[in-house]
C-alpha cells in the first residue's frame, strides 16, 4: 500500500510537471476539470493494449460526490447482447461470421484501482445502464469511492487495464496493421451541477453506449505515452512532445518506440497507427496541419489541404480562429475505411479513393464537416448523446453554406448532362427524401430515434431550419447569434436552452419585434415539434368591376355605360398553408402593367388573399421570393404565373426525348 | 498478308459507309420510329409537367437544364405521376426492340441484294420472312452475352475480393482490376456481338431454315478470316467511340441554357441520334461487304 502511495506521488509528480512544462497554451481555454495521464502499449500481435492511467478529476460543484462512472465503450463488442449490438443489428454489422465462430469478442478491463489516498478500490466497480437496465451492457462502469470528492476538490484516481482492440466496425479498432483507437480508455462522465444543462441537481452524465450516437466529455488535459512498433507512424489529438525509442519490447521482440503527445482544453484524446502512412505537413498561420495519408492516395493530398484551409479561413472570419496548435487529419486505408468519416478533438478522418473523380467533391465535404466539428462538439461542447441536432445540425449547415461558398459547382458535377448539384439543396434535398420526416422531434434523446429517423432529424432537418432561421433573421443576425453564441459558450456544455435564449436576445436586437417578443414560436416548432411547412399559391383571379348602372341613392336618373371608361378589375391572389409549421412569409405580386408589390404574410392561417381593386391585373404571385425558407418542402408551388412560360418544360420535353432515342439505339445494340 | 486483311476491312468499312448513304431511306425510317416511340414517351411527360406544375414561376429555370431541387421536390410531390411515363417507358423500349429484330431482315436483305435503290417490297418482305429466325437469334445471343457478362463481373468481383474493405490492400486493387477486365470484356463482347452479326449475314444471304446452321457458319467464317472480321469490328467500334467522343465534346463545351438554345441543342443532339443509328447500318453493311469479299476470293481461288 505505502509503496503505491509513493509510486502516485511520483506519477502525479510527473504528471503536474508534464503539463505544466509541456503546455503551449498561455492560459488554459477551458476549466480543465479531468486529467488524463496514460501510458500505453499497443500489442500488435494480441491486438491489445495494456495501459495505465492516472486522472485528476476537478470537482466544478459545491456538492460531496461518492461515485465516478466511466465509459467503456470497447464493452460495446463483449457480446451480442449489449444495448450497442441490440441496436447495431438495424444498421451495420459489426461483427465477422469468421470472429463469432472464433469466439473473438473485444473487451476493455480495468485490473486495478487505487485513489490518490492508496485505497485499492478494484472491488468497488459495478457495471450500472443507465438508459435501459439491460444487465449484459457493460458500457458503463461505476466506481463506488471510499473518501469522498470534496467540493471543488481535486481527486486523483490511478487505474490499470487492458483492452482487446476490435475489428473496425464503426469507427474504432483495427484492420490488418491500422490501428484507428477512439473510445479506447476509460473515459469519465461528465458531472452536471445544479443548473447546468438539464440538471436540477447535481449528477453525472454518463450515459451507455448506443450505436446511433456519439459522445460526450468533460474538457481536460492529456498526456498520452504511445508504445507501439518502431516501424509505426503515428498520429493523435494535441500535439507531439517526444519520441523516444522504447526499452521494453513486445513478447515477439519487436522493438517498440514511445510517443507522447499532449492535448489541452479537449474533450477527448484519439490516435493512431499504421506503418504505411505517409504524413504531410503545412501551416495554416500558427497552426500545424499533419495529413496522414496512405502512398495511394497522395494524388488528393491538395483536396484535403485546400479544404482544411478554406475551413479555417471561413470561421475565423465568422467565428474565431482555431485556437489549437495543430489540426491532424488521418485518411485512412481502403481496409480502415470504417473508422472513417469522424470528429475528434483536433484530429479527424476523411476518407478518400484514389480513384475519385474530382467532379466528385465527397473528400472536401467530408474535409469540412469534419473540421466544422471542431467548433460544435468540441469547443462547442454539447452532449451528442442527448443533442445530437447540436453537433450535427449546426456542422451540416456550415459545411453546406461553406461548400457552397469555395465550391461553387457544386458537390457534384457533371457538365456533359448540365449537372451541378449544391451542398445546400443536397442536403435539403436528403432530408426530404427521408422516408418520414415527422419520425420523431429533435428534442429527443438519440438512442430513443427508432427506424433509421435520427439521421435525417439531426443532420438534415436541423440544418435545413437553421439556414430557415438564417434566411428569415438575415445573415449579419445570424453570425451574430453564432459568435455570441460561441463566445458565451465556448470550452463549456450548452444545451438548447442556452442556444435558445441567446437566439431570443440577438434577434430583438437586429429586428426589434417584428419576429415579436422572441422567436421560440419558431423555435418550439422545429425543436419540439414534428410537422412539416408547405405554403402554396392558390389561383389568381382577375375579375372585372362592372361599372354601377341604373338607379341608386334614390336618384331618379339611371346611371348608363360611360363612353370610353378604363376597365376596373378586383385583383386578387388566395394562398394556402398546407403544412403544420407555420413562418412569416414575403409574398410577391406582380401586375401586368410591370408593378411589383411585395406584402408580407404572418403565415398563421390556413388560407390568405390579397385583393386590389384598380386597372391592373396580377399575373404573377411568389410566395417567399427570395428562398429564404429552404424548410418549405415544395418550392414549387411557391409560385403562380398566369401565363406559363413553357420553354423550361420544352427543355425537359426534348431532352427526355433525346434520352429516350439514345436508350432505345443503345438496347438495339443486343439485336 | 496483314497488310491485305487491313486494306480489305477499310474497304468494307468504306463499301459499308457508301451503301448505308445509298440506301439511306433506311436510317430515316429507324430515326422516325425513335423518334415517334420517343414522343409517345415524352409527350405524356411533357403533359404531366404542364397539368402538375406549368403554372410554377420555377419552371422557367428548367430551361438551364438539370435542376435537383425542383426534380426532388417534383419527384415528391407528383411521383406517383411519373410511375405510369417508365412503365410506358419500359413497353417503348420492348416494342422497339421487337421493331428492329423485325425490320434486320429487310435490313440485311437490301444490303445483300442490292437494288439500285431502296425498294420497299424488298426491305418489307425480307422483314417479315425473317422476323421469326432473327428473334430466336436475338434471344439465344442474349443469353450468350449475359453469360460472357456475368462471367467478367464475376472475374471482377472475386478478383476484387468482393470489394470488400477487410480484405483489400486498397481500392487501387479494384482499379487495377477494372482497368484489366473493362477492356478484356469489350474484346471478348466484341467478339460475340460480331459472332452474331455475321450470323445474321449467313442467314439472311443463304436463307438458312436453322438458326443453328448460320451461327456454326458464321463461328467458322470468323475464325477462318479472324484478322479481317476482327478488325473490322474493332473499326467500327472505333468509329462509335470517335461519335461518341465529339457528342460529349461538344456538350461539355457549349452550355445550352437559354430558351433560344434549346432548337439548336435539340437539333444537334438529334444529328448525333441519326449518326448512332447510321453506325448501326454501316456495321451490318460493312459485315456483309466483307462476307461477300470472301466469298468471291474463295469462288475465284475455286
Amino acid at each position: 500500500m505505502n509503496v503505491n502511495k509513493s509510486l502516485l506521488i511520483i506519477l502525479l509528480c510527473l504528471g503536474f510537471s508534464a503539463s505544466t512544462q509541456d503546455q503551449k497554451q498561455q492560459t488554459a481555454l477551458s476549466l480543465r476539470t479531468a486529467n488524463y495521464d496514460i501510458d500505453l502499449t499497443l500489442d500488435v500481435d494480441k491486438k491489445q493494449v495494456q495501459a495505465q492511467q492516472y486522472l485528476t478529476f476537478k470537482n466544478p460543484s459545491a456538492d460531496t460526490i461518492w461515485t465516478m462512472p466511466f465509459h467503456m465503450y470497447y464493452n460495446a463488442f463483449k457480446n451480442n447482447k449489449s444495448t450497442f449490438a441490440l441496436e447495431a443489428k438495424s444498421l451495420i454489422s459489426t461483427k465477422s461470421q469468421e470472429d463469432i465462430d472464433q469466439g473473438i469478442w473485444s473487451w476493455i478491463k480495468v485490473t486495478e484501482v487505487i485513489d490518490q489516498e492508496g485505497n485499492n478500490l478494484s472491488d468497488s466497480l459495478s457495471f450500472v445502464a443507465v438508459d435501459d437496465q439491460n444487465k449484459q451492457d457493460h458500457t458503463v462502469l461505476m466506481l463506488h469511492l471510499k473518501e469522498p470528492i470534496l467540493p471543488h476538490g481535486t481527486y486523483g484516481v490511478h487505474m490499470k487495464w487492458t483492452s482487446q482492440i476490435p475489428k473496425t466496425a464503426i469507427r474504432t479498432g483495427y484492420n490488418r496493421d491500422f490501428f484507428f483507437m477512439a473510445q479506447w480508455y476509460p473515459k469519465l462522465g461528465v458531472y452536471e451541477p445544479a443548473g447546468t444543462r438539464f440538471a436540477t441537481k447535481g449528477q453525472w452524465n454518463c450515459h451507455q453506449y448506443h450505436a446511433n450516437t456519439e459522445y460526450f466529455g468533460e474538457f481536460g488535459v492529456y498526456k498520452v505515452n504511445i508504445t507501439v512498433p518502431e516501424n509505426f507512424v503515428v498520429g493523435a489529438s494535441g500535439f507531439l512532445v517526444e519520441e523516444k525509442k522504447a526499452a521494453k519490447t513486445l513478447p515477439s521482440n519487436r522493438p517498440l518506440k514511445t510517443y507522447t503527445y499532449l492535448a489541452e482544453d479537449v474533450i477527448d484524446f484519439t490516435w493512431t497507427a499504421n506503418p504505411h502512412f505517409i504524413v504531410l505537413e503545412e501551416k495554416w498561420k500558427d497552426v500545424q496541419i499533419k495529413l496522414l495519408i496512405m502512398p495511394e492516395h497522395v494524388c488528393n493530398k491538395e483536396r484535403f489541404l485546400v479544404a482544411t484551409k478554406y475551413t479555417l479561413d471561413f470561421f475565423e472570419d465568422y467565428i474565431e480562429k482555431y485556437p489549437y496548435p495543430t489540426l491532424t487529419i488521418v485518411s485512412p486505408p481502403y481496409y480502415g475505411l470504417f473508422s472513417g468519416a469522424m470528429e475528434y478533438p483536433t484530429l479527424f478522418t476523411a476518407p478518400t479513393l484514389c480513384i475519385l473523380p474530382p467532379n466528385i467533391r465527397t473528400t472536401e465535404t467530408l474535409t469540412m464537416h469534419e473540421l466544422t466539428h471542431q467548433y460544435f462538439m468540441q469547443m462547442l461542447s454539447t452532449n451528442e448523446q442527448e443533442e445530437a441536432w447540436m453537433d450535427e445540425g449546426f456542422t451540416a449547415f456550415f459545411e453546406a453554406k461553406m461548400m457552397d461558398k469555395f465550391y461553387p459547382k457544386g458537390v457534384f458535377y457533371w457538365d456533359y448532362m448540365g449537372i451541378n448539384i449544391g451542398s445546400e439543396e443536397y442536403r435539403r434535398g436528403r432530408f426530404f427524401n427521408a422516408d418520414n420526416i415527422k419520425i420523431a422531434p429533435m428534442s429527443q434523446f438519440g438512442w430513443l430515434f427508432k427506424h433509421q429517423g435520427h439521421r435525417e432529424i439531426v443532420y438534415g432537418k436541423a440544418s435545413v431550419w437553421l439556414r430557415t432561421l438564417e434566411g428569415m433573421v438575415g445573415e449579419a443576425c445570424m453570425k451574430d447569434i453564432i459568435q455570441t453564441y460561441f463566445k458565451r459558450w465556448k470550452f463549456k456544455h450548452p444545451c438548447r436552452f442556452d442556444f435558445i435564449d441567446i437566439v431570443n436576445e440577438i434577434v430583438p436586437q437586429h429586428h426589434g419585434d417584428t419576429f415579436g417578443p422572441n422567436m421560440n414560436w419558431f423555435l418550439d416548432q422545429v425543436i419540439y415539434g414534428t410537422e412539416e411547412c408547405d405554403y402554396s399559391v392558390h389561383s389568381i383571379h382577375n375579375k372585372e368591376v362592372a361599372e354601377s348602372l341604373g338607379y341608386f341613392d334614390n336618384t331618379t336618373t339611371a346611371r348608363v355605360p360611360t363612353a370610353n371608361a378604363e376597365k376596373l378589375y378586383e385583383a386578387k391572389v388566395i394562398l394556402y398553408r398546407l403544412g403544420e409549421l407555420w413562418v412569416p412569409q414575403d409574398v410577391k405580386i406582380t401586375f401586368d402593367n410591370g408593378e411589383v408589390l411585395m406584402e408580407k404574410w404572418n403565415g398563421k392561417a390556413r388560407s390568405h388573399d390579397f385583393t386590389y381593386t384598380g386597372s391592373r391585373k396580377i399575373i404573377a404571385v411568389e410566395i417567399d421570393p427570395a428562398l429564404k425558407i429552404p424548410l418549405d418542402k415544395n418550392l414549387i408551388n411557391n409560385s403562380y404565373v398566369l401565363e406559363p412560360e413553357s420553354a423550361g418544360i420544352t427543355r425537359y420535353f426534348t431532352s427526355f426525348l433525346t434520352w429516350m432515342q439514345g436508350a432505345m439505339i443503345t438496347a438495339s445494340a443486343l439485336i | 498478308m496483314q497488310f491485305y486483311s487491313n486494306m480489305i476491312s477499310f474497304k468494307a468499312l468504306q463499301q459499308g459507309i457508301q451503301q448505308t448513304w445509298k440506301y439511306k431511306p433506311m436510317v430515316f425510317f429507324l430515326y422516325l420510329l425513335t423518334f415517334l416511340l420517343a414522343v409517345f414517351v415524352a409527350y405524356p411527360l411533357k403533359s404531366l409537367l404542364e397539368s402538375t406544375v406549368g403554372h410554377s414561376m420555377m419552371i422557367s429555370d428548367l430551361v438551364k437544364g438539370f435542376d435537383y431541387t425542383f426534380l426532388n421536390d417534383f419527384k415528391n410531390a407528383h411521383g406517383d405521376g411519373f410511375l405510369p411515363i417508365i412503365d410506358q417507358s419500359i413497353a417503348v423500349l420492348i416494342l422497339y426492340l421487337l421493331l428492329f429484330i423485325f425490320v434486320t431482315g429487310g435490313i440485311l436483305a437490301t444490303f445483300i441484294q442490292q437494288p439500285p435503290k431502296y425498294n420497299r417490297s424488298v426491305f418489307w418482305g425480307q422483314s417479315a420472312e425473317f422476323f421469326w429466325r432473327i428473334l430466336r437469334l436475338t434471344f439465344y445471343f442474349i443469353l450468350i452475352h449475359s453469360a460472357i457478362f456475368c462471367l467478367f463481373a464475376f472475374i471482377f468481383y472475386t478478383s476484387s475480393n468482393g470489394l470488400s474493405p477487410f480484405t483489400l490492400e486498397n481500392e487501387g486493387t479494384i482499379a487495377f482490376n477494372f482497368k484489366f477486365v473493362a477492356p478484356a470484356y469489350v474484346l471478348v463482347a466484341a467478339f460475340f456481338f460480331m459472332w452474331q452479326d455475321y450470323t445474321k449475314v449467313f442467314l439472311v444471304a443463304e436463307d438458312k431454315t436453322w438458326v443453328f446452321q448460320s451461327l456454326w457458319s458464321a463461328l467458322k467464317f470468323i475464325f477462318n478470316n479472324f484478322r479481317k472480321t476482327y478488325g473490322l469490328y474493332l473499326l467500327n467500334l472505333t468509329l462509335w467511340v470517335l461519335v461518341l467522343f465529339i457528342n460529349y465534346s461538344i456538350s461539355t463545351c457549349i452550355e445550352f441554357t437559354s430558351s433560344s438554345a434549346i432548337l439548336p441543342s435539340f437539333l444537334i443532339s438529334q444529328v448525333f441520334v441519326i449518326l448512332r443509328l447510321s453506325l448501326k447500318l454501316i456495321n451490318i453493311s460493312s459485315v456483309k461487304t466483307l462476307y461477300q469479299f470472301v466469298e468471291i476470293q474463295q469462288n475465284a481461288a475455286t
